[in-house]
């Protein structure tokens, strides 16, 4: 059953006590808030996706809440729980939604070592998918956001999840989270996308979510092959140019942004390097996403 | 219903898996046994057996702890060499490693998926400035304390300030008793030193007596039992490992008759046998039932330390849980410090809380809370 599905009361008799258990394919979240605008914006932005049945097993148990002192009385902050343990400082309150998102990114990336987790995100077309590895500020959330509007499916905007057995890209679809300017830009592309409301002064500027398209959320159990790693650096003067990059650097790349490689020890290596060495690997520079989309398409990637 | 999830994490970690269990037991478990860190110990010690009797959802849980402490595993071997061969350099006697690094560098059952966040060292009091020295030179500076951080430490502490390895953010604790010799409690520790056991990896750790004598002591005179119910599984291990061991039990006694901990060893047993189920040498329990402390008192104790010696979640918190560890929390504070040191202590704690509470905290103090990650 999907959330959208759910009845109002429903909805809210779960979110509010038992916790409401959503399934992601390669994990699963039971989440509790009591935090009303923290739960009408998870309503929207996971409309699509499934529901776990009551009484079944999941592997997060998450919430947002006001820390008990007296503070919240004057200035409120909200916390992150990861079940009853808050592994972060609390933020102002208007940040409620972002602190769930990226609450539930850490505990992924700090508990999933059966996959090879890299900070990057995956779109695939015609079977064939590309990763975008990338430190935040390059512009890769609002590439992202802008080919999974235009006939590309998400996998993922902020975790790719390699399956150590299979080497294929495993899907972990989640709202794209939006960075300052890209926000209004978004919008004008894409006015009918629905996106959250504007959480501001966080510590990686005003941030809002976009709600993944429906295709991409359906197919959240269907792995791809990765035909490419793309390092995407966003340069305002360059309407694109295309890097070879070498297997070392390539490996560089994916390694200074894998979550969990070093927990994983050997076998995190190995699979780092079998990625590399299994796909092509190319260094963009653009401001021009229709260029970008028209490359990743046609494009020579061998040199 | 809550008695279950501690009942099974105990059999779980005895090798025994629990059958008939729907999802949501699993779920219970795997949140319980995660908030009191004992995930990866019940993972390591099961191993090879977990394939086909338990779900895969969880097995995967498990497999994720024991990778966080694998690699702590082999950081502690790292360091240990690097430290191992510069104390000595130095000192008098050899580095001798305590509890979590000493578990893991013992190889046995005990240190099999132990988490823990620092080094413990045991060093010769008068060897401290030159190890200390040394250290600083290869990069090990201790963090900047306050000027009460550093007399509390200095004049009052069994420890020096912790000492972190610049680059890679190791901790180390260096110790020259196992408890603040303030407390007028601290024992001769050339009684702890006999047996001393060099292990194949090279490395020097308490005699298994000793090191369990210790472990208990540590556990017994903590003010925060976050982790009770860890400690204590460290404690079902260490007596479980040595249990056929004739020499251990006598040994045991002798050291805890010698440096005044009967009391102490008493508990361990008491709640050993009552909360996990050890199995403990029946002629050892009647030889240490003369430290049996009076009924009131006991009845005292009972009702604290069986609620914070078990894991602490709301899935299996009895009644009063909070009191309870406030309680253990003025009783650890009490029996490190006599009554004038701890009046001054505390005044300096609220002192300090105050400034907090009107100034906010400073960011050294924040960023270390955030350090989890």
């Amino acid at each position: 059953m999907k959330l959208k599905d759910l009845s109002l009361s429903e909805f809210s008799d779960l979110i509010n006590n038992d916790g409401l258990g959503i399934d992601f394919g390669i994990t699963s979240f039971c989440i509790l808030t009591k935090i009303k605008s923290v739960q009408s914006t998870f309503k929207q932005l996971y409309a699509d996706f499934e529901v776990k049945p009551k009484e079944s097993f999941t592997d997060f148990q998450v919430s947002v809440a006001y820390p008990n002192n007296i503070r919240r009385f004057l200035k409120p902050q909200v916390s992150f729980y990861f079940d009853e343990h808050s592994p972060f400082l609390p933020l102002p309150k208007s940040q409620s939604y972002p602190l769930l998102e990226w609450g539930m990114n850490w505990c992924v990336a700090g508990h999933k070592h059966n996959y090879l987790l890299l900070h990057g995100a995956v779109l695939e077309k015609n079977g064939e998918a590309m990763i975008f590895p990338a430190p935040p500020g390059s512009g890769k959330s609002t590439l992202t956001a802008y080919l999974s509007h235009t006939g590309w499916r998400l996998l993922s905007d902020e975790m790719t999840v390699i399956n150590l057995t299979t080497g294929l890209v495993e899907p972990f679809v989640r709202p794209i989270c939006l960075k300052n300017n890209s926000i209004d830009l978004f919008h004008s592309w894409f006015p009918d996308a629905f996106i959250s409301n504007i959480a501001k002064d966080t510590n990686k500027g005003d941030v809002a979510h976009v709600k993944p398209p429906i295709d991409s959320v359906n197919r959240y159990l269907e792995p791809a092959k990765v035909k490419a790693i793309v390092l995407p650096k966003y340069d305002k003067n360059v309407e694109l140019d295309i890097y070879a990059l070498n297997k070392c650097d390539a490996y560089k790349a994916v390694s200074t942004n894998a979550f969990n490689e070093g927990v994983m020890g050997k076998e995190g290596f190995e699979s780092a390097v079998n990625l590399v060495e299994s796909c092509d690997t190319v260094e963009i520079h653009y401001n021009n996403l229709a260029l970008v989309s028209e490359f990743l398409l046609e494009g020579q990637f061998k040199p | 219903m809550r008695q279950n999830i501690v009942k099974n994490i105990c059999s779980l970690m005895n090798g025994d898996i629990p059958t008939e269990l729907t999802s949501s037991d699993w779920q219970d478990i795997v949140r319980v046994a995660r908030c009191s860190s004992v995930l990866p110990r019940i993972a390591a010690n099961q191993k090879l057996n977990f394939n086909g009797a338990l779900p895969d959802y969880v097995i995967e849980q498990f497999n994720a702890g024991l990778k966080h402490s694998e690699l702590l595993e082999t950081q502690v071997f790292f360091e240990a060499h690097d430290l191992n061969l510069n104390i000595s350099k130095c000192s008098s006697q050899p580095a001798i490693f305590l509890k979590g690094a000493a578990y893991v560098l013992s190889l046995g059952s005990v240190g099999k998926g132990r988490t823990f966040s620092d080094i413990d060292i045991l060093v010769n009091k008068a060897d401290l400035p030159n190890i200390e020295k040394r250290l600083k030179a290869l990069a090990w500076f201790s963090e900047s304390v306050s000027d009460y951080d550093e007399k509390y430490y200095r004049e009052w502490a069994h420890e020096v300030p912790p000492l972190i390895r610049a680059g890679r953010g190791t901790v180390v604790d260096i110790h020259h008793n196992l408890i603040p010799p303030i407390s007028g409690k601290a024992p001769d520790i050339k009684l702890f030193l006999e047996g001393l056991r060099k292990v194949d990896s090279g490395y020097y750790i308490l005699s298994a007596h000793a090191m369990t004598l210790h472990s208990i002591i540590h556990l017994f005179y903590q003010e925060e039992f976050i982790h009770g119910f860890r400690d204590l599984s460290d404690l079902h291990l260490l007596f479980t490992e040595n249990n056929e061991d004739p020499t251990f039990y006598p040994e045991l006694l002798k050291l805890a008759d010698e440096t005044k901990f009967g009391v102490e060893l008493f508990y361990a047993c008491r709640y050993l046998q009552s909360i996990i189920g050890t199995k403990v040498n029946d002629t050892f329990l009647s030889n240490l039932s003369k430290y049996k402390p009076s009924s009131l008192k006991l009845l005292v104790s009972d009702w604290m330390f069986s609620r914070i010696l078990i894991p602490r979640h709301s899935l299996v918190n009895k009644a009063f849980t909070s009191l309870a560890h406030q309680m253990a929390f003025i009783r650890g504070h009490k029996l490190k410090m006599p009554f004038n040191i701890l009046c001054i202590h505390t005044f300096n704690k609220i002192k300090f809380s105050v400034e907090h509470f009107l100034t906010g905290k400073n960011k050294a103090e924040a960023s270390n809370e955030n350090k989890l990650w």
